[in-house]
């Protein structure tokens, strides 16, 4: 996935800007950076299995920032029994950091109170690239593809 | 999604959770605060502040200082018993001292 990795790496580049007194305005574009890496990572994952290329673009604005949370949430607490031990944990990490994210991301652009360091925003960041390798290791597992699934169609 | 009020948890049970875990994850870990609030789905959730040493914040370490520690403290506090969302943000002790934010000095 091009587009997402472009971004998780701008997200670090953000991070890491300013070498000695970082600017708010670059770790809060950081943060909301990494969200999108993940969001990206996962809606284009779940449209490439489109078969009509020429639709899939509207497809991925289908996805919806609440839908897809209330779809990890269920993942994050949901006991499964066709996949195996690993594969589940590889999934909760997905799932997990795709809501721990969406709140820090939400903090970091609506709420100008909020100060943050760099070890906050380099741990989140560190926390993506970790979500990235979970999902790269389940991708193609029948449980990572019913989890794109819910990701659309969850109410 | 059920809906957790603060009032029903044992918040004794997790302060006692989170000193185990300051304990346990010393010196790597200096302070760990929580507070609970609504996230932005209104949901009821326990957020964690995390100040860690230069040393465990030093870039090559962050990852896998991040994990353990938020793998501890979930066990610690017994996460998936609350029924609760939890959320972590982690500085470095360098770092609150020279920011000063009162809200990373105490629970």
């Amino acid at each position: 996935m091009p587009f997402a990795d472009d971004l998780l790496e701008q997200s670090r580049h953000l991070a890491n800007r300013e070498r000695k007194r970082p600017r708010q305005a670059s770790l809060r574009r950081a943060i909301s950076t990494a969200y999108y890496a993940l969001f990206h990572l996962l809606t284009t994952a779940s449209v490439s299995n489109w078969k009509i290329v020429r639709q899939r673009p509207a497809l991925a604005r289908a996805f919806e920032h609440r839908k897809m949370n209330s779809a990890c949430t269920k993942t994050s607490r949901e006991q499964f029994s066709n996949a195996t031990q690993m594969s589940v944990q590889h999934l909760k990490t997905v799932a997990n950091t795709f809501i721990e994210l969406q709140q820090h991301r939400h903090t970091a652009d609506y709420d100008n109170s909020r100060k943050w360091a760099r070890t906050e925003v380099l741990a989140q960041i560190d926390s993506v690239q970790a979500a990235f390798d979970s999902w790269n290791v389940i991708a193609d597992e029948q449980i990572a593809e019913d989890f794109l699934l819910q990701l659309l169609m969850q109410r | 999604m059920p809906s957790v009020q603060p009032g029903v948890v044992d918040q004794a049970k997790i302060k006692a959770g989170v000193k185990r875990a300051e304990r346990t994850l010393a010196p790597d870990v200096v302070r760990i605060m929580y507070s609970f609030t609504v996230d932005w789905t209104g949901e009821q959730s326990l957020f964690f502040r995390v100040l860690i040493s230069d040393r465990a914040s030093a870039p090559d370490r962050l990852r896998e200082t991040t994990q353990r520690i938020t793998a501890r403290v979930l066990r610690e506090v017994k996460a998936e018993e609350l029924g609760l969302q939890t959320y972590f943000n982690f500085r470095s002790k360098s770092e609150q001292e020279t920011m000063r934010e009162p809200f990373w000095e105490k629970q």
